[in-house]
């Protein structure tokens, strides 16, 4: 839960509870015009500095495209789509009433500042970062990537810096069962060798996809083969060794005692050059396996790259396009918001490699404040510019625990049901995984939905369940504790969709339930609720 | 089509090219076919009796030797690019062949499927991880009757029609259209194709007691239902150690359900309308390393050919004694696109606009139909 005491305290205006949010569906602004910003966070001087630098440079950047820019998000679609994308669900009744009872002009930082600081958030971007670190065919090795996510987490949780984080994972050594930061290297090497490893690295950590285009100019200069068999070459020494052990393989992650030779292509015919340690031209130098290794981290999480791949992938998460697409392929063809990209990077620094620090900047800003609203005409040329917000897909988690949320399938008392949804979750998230893809594109247009997810989503018992009105489900709930039909629509519409309907939807829904007996209409109105593009949308 | 996609890289040297007696052939032994002075290896005995039915292709060089850019291009006919996501073989089949309401493009087994590329969604494979589950998902949740069913739907699209209307995106619409299309799905009959459990107990046990053999019966039961394209995957031929117990234990699943699949079509009088493809990423090396294993080798790369259009009873080029280069008519993986193509009555040559609006070509236009591996 997010709501937490402070929230009561500060929040005279709670007692609005029935507070009616500003609808959607406002008029379009007119060109280079945007709604008022919300008042500056309360933050350091410094931190507001960044947000006015973004967005100034993103209000200039209206002007000179001449764009039609959308109007500002409504607050309540604000509190949805942040909660999604700061804690991987939609928001319940109560945190929205919560929200609502902020004072206006706080509302929007003190929702950011709850969610970075929640168990939740820790949770769920560890498997972000999951994601990140392993492609689905890795992570299908659950021995070797399980420890990742766990210790992930913990890195969350006690706030560590993200270059700190990296450079653990790439120096780590140990047992897997025992160190879990090993997890990420031994699951690469055991299932793709340094090739996986260094493909990751550079793909992930250094947003240069060296492992695709080999052919494209890079702003540091050109990167070739010998590029990435040098990046190679600096963890080519760790290795994964298979201990034995009472019917059981202990794997250990370690150091050879000496440096292996690597070479272009991974071959090992010798009459192909040795490739020394090298990272962007520089050779790691040194003898020993153990120093090069460390070398090769600090040179990985010290370098400009670093700080602008994980900006870079933090705003397409955020906004659902890139300050380049894909946003793994800097350097590479096509448009990049370099100021931008500048601009956050250097904030991640100047912050210490907070990346709660970055995704606050980013959530407080004209980009992410923009509704969705505007005529399909025009909307690639503004989702361009960050002056419309894309539509987004939900990815599993999100569908899965949105689904919890809103059905109340989570709050059942039955031990037996409850672990059920436990091993359903497993199933389910697997059918309909949204990740990144592995290999070169990622576009923003990228379609992360199948026909599978969706007939799941239509058919499945578990999901059917929670759209009864019976056992304790949150329809249940809905029911009993309202006797007035309008009351009953307008509670669903906020407990699955988390805002008011409109006067034509309730009339539509009261329709509905003058043709057939309740509690089988309401059953289909939430049936529709849940399956609609609305709730699997992020918007 | 049928294809039957060995995930991991085949070894071409213990499947359908043996080396016996060579030191390249290491522990694998082989055994005469039904074709004169052909051989396999000795853990494919029942493709090894049909394989009169069969075009064994011997001299297919690949380019890829990492997992993913090879799998990239066996499915796709052209190595991964950048900007450029390419469709699966099976959503132009689908494209060109499937039908309103059935997908016509499924693919079956666990792990990461190739998709419709710029395709998408409307060509996207419809991926079914576990054979058996496949007809419950179809099947809508007990306790409403149709007339419910129908109102549900329908209210859901009017719902839809809002949003969209309000928030147009790409995402929306193809959520409102897949959301028709599991419905339409789920209400049509044909979907008992999906039902293994219409199958008798001894036809299940022919196909052997494998998620792969309960695939390819599966596969078999949709194409009598008239779908276009079906993939089904097997894993487990990426063998960096232990090469030769693992490839047998693999092979010989393979054996049993590709027999078992080949003889039902040819007995309903499908095979000749069906073309039954095994192909893989890459081969394996000739050299053994310590471990008793092989590394990547697309310079050998097996495919196998049945049915449809393809020749049958007959091998394709070959490899020398220890299996390090291919000496005779060398193909390559567009060149196999470019014959199943023309096989199917699907141009080679039809171009579509990729996402970023470049004409991209079904069959890269170095493919040349092999036409010794046409029928």
């Amino acid at each position: 839960m997010v709501v937490s005491g402070r929230a009561l305290v500060a929040g005279a205006l709670l007692a609005f509870a029935c507070h009616r949010g500003p609808q959607t569906g406002e008029t379009p602004a007119q060109p280079g015009e945007v709604g008022e910003a919300p008042e500056a966070p309360r933050t350091q001087p410094e931190e507001a500095s960044a947000l006015q630098e973004l967005d100034a440079l993103l209000q200039a950047r209206w002007k000179t495209s001449g764009t039609v820019v959308a109007p500002a998000v409504s607050d309540e679609g604000f509190l949805r789509r942040a909660t999604l994308d700061l804690i991987g669900r939609i928001p319940t009744p109560s945190e929205r009433e919560a929200f609502l009872g902020v004072p206006e002009k706080q509302r929007r930082a003190w929702l950011v500042q709850e969610l970075l600081g929640s168990a939740e958030y820790a949770d769920y971007q560890s498997w972000r970062l999951f994601d990140l670190l392993f492609t689905p065919a890795v992570r299908r090795h659950a021995r070797l990537t399980a420890p990742a996510q766990v210790w992930l987490r913990e890195q969350l949780r006690a706030q560590r810096a993200w270059d700190e984080v990296v450079a653990e994972l790439l120096t780590a050594e140990g047992e897997l069962e025992y160190d879990a930061e090993t997890s990420f290297m031994v699951a690469h090497l055991r299932t793709g060798g340094i090739e996986s490893l260094a493909a990751t690295v550079s793909d992930r950590f250094l947003g240069v996809q060296l492992s695709c285009a080999q052919c494209h100019d890079h702003p540091f200069g050109a990167w070739t083969q010998e590029d990435f068999w040098g990046l190679a070459a600096g963890f080519g020494s760790a290795r994964v060794r298979g201990v034995a052990s009472e019917g059981y393989n202990r794997l250990i992650l370690e150091d050879l005692d000496k440096l292996r030779p690597v070479r272009v292509g991974g071959v090992t015919t010798k009459d192909v050059a040795i490739v020394p340690a090298a990272i962007f031209g520089r050779a790691i130098a040194g003898d020993d396996p153990a120093t090069v290794r460390q070398e090769t981290a600090k040179a990985v999480v010290s370098s400009e790259l670093f700080a602008k791949a994980a900006v870079s992938r933090i705003w397409v998460d955020l906004i659902g396009r890139g300050l380049h697409e894909p946003w793994n392929d800097l350097g590479g063809p096509g448009e990049t918001h370099d100021e931008i990209l500048e601009l956050l990077a250097r904030e991640l620094r100047r912050s210490g490699y907070d990346l709660g620090q970055v995704i606050r900047v980013v959530v407080l800003s004209q980009a992410y404040g923009r509704s969705a609203f505007g005529p399909e005409g025009s909307r690639r040329e503004a989702e361009q510019v960050f002056a419309r917000a894309t539509v987004r897909p939900l990815n599993a988690r999100q569908v899965f625990r949105s689904v919890q949320v809103a059905t109340g399938l989570d709050d059942l008392p039955s031990e037996g049901f409850r672990l059920q949804v436990g091993h359903q979750r497993d199933h389910l998230e697997r059918t309909y995984d949204g990740v990144f893809a592995d290999g070169c594109t990622r576009m923003a247009d990228a379609r992360d939905v199948d026909l599978a997810q969706r007939l799941a989503l239509l058919n499945d018992g578990l999901v059917h369940s929670g759209t009864l009105a019976r056992q304790g489900t949150a329809l249940a709930e809905i029911m009993r504790e309202n006797q007035d039909p309008k009351e009953r629509v307008r509670s669903l519409y906020v407990r699955v969709l988390a805002r008011e309907p409109s006067d034509i939807e309730y009339e539509r829904a009261l329709e509905l339930i003058d043709e057939s007996d309740a509690p089988a209409a309401y059953e289909d109105l939430m049936f529709a609720l849940l399956s609609g593009a609305e709730f699997h949308t992020n918007h | 089509m049928i294809l039957l996609f060995m995930r991991g890289g085949m070894s071409q040297l213990d499947t359908f090219d043996p080396k016996p007696g060579r030191p390249t052939g290491g522990e694998t032994t082989a055994i005469d076919t039904a074709l004169e002075g052909v051989r396999f290896s000795s853990s494919l005995p029942g493709l090894a009796k049909r394989a009169r039915r069969l075009s064994v292709v011997r001299s297919l060089v690949g380019v890829e030797s990492d997992h993913a850019r090879a799998q990239h291009l066996a499915h796709a006919g052209y190595s991964p690019q950048n900007g450029v996501n390419f469709p699966a073989f099976g959503s132009y089949v689908d494209r060109a062949l499937g039908g309103p309401t059935l997908p016509g493009f499924v693919s079956i087994g666990r792990g990461e499927v190739h998709g419709g590329g710029f395709l998408a969604p409307d060509h996207d494979p419809f991926g079914i991880e576990n054979p058996r589950l496949a007809a419950s998902t179809l099947s809508p949740p007990r306790g409403l009757d149709a007339e419910r069913r129908h109102r549900r739907y329908q209210l859901a699209d009017e719902l839809d029609a809002g949003f969209n209307a309000r928030f147009p995106s790409p995402i929306g619409r193809s959520i409102t259209a897949l959301r028709q299309s599991a419905a339409n799905l789920t209400e049509s009959p044909l979907v008992e194709a999906f039902d293994l459990e219409k199958e008798s107990h001894r036809t299940v046990e022919r196909y052997g007691p494998l998620p792969f053999g309960r695939g390819c019966l599966l596969a078999r039961r949709l194409i009598d239902a008239g779908l276009p394209f079906v993939e089904v995957t097997l894993d487990g031929w990426d063998t960096h150690r232990d090469n030769f117990r693992r490839t047998e234990r693999v092979s010989s699943v393979l054996d049993t359900a590709m027999s078992a699949l080949l003889d039902d079509l040819e007995s309903s009088g499908r095979l000749r309308t069906t073309i039954v493809a095994c192909m893989t990423e890459f081969g394996r090396t000739p050299k053994i390393n310590d471990k008793a294993g092989r590394g990547h080798y697309p310079k050998c790369t097996p495919a196998v050919f049945a049915g449809g259009g393809m020749a049958s009873g007959k091998v394709i080029g070959a490899s020398d004694e220890d299996g390090y280069e291919v000496v005779s008519d060398k193909v390559t993986v567009p060149d196999v696109y470019a014959t199943l193509a023309h096989a199917l009555g699907i141009p080679a040559d039809s171009e579509s606009i990729s996402e970023l609006g470049r004409p991209i070509r079904l069959v890269d236009e170095s493919g040349r139909v092999i036409p010794e591996l046409l029928g």
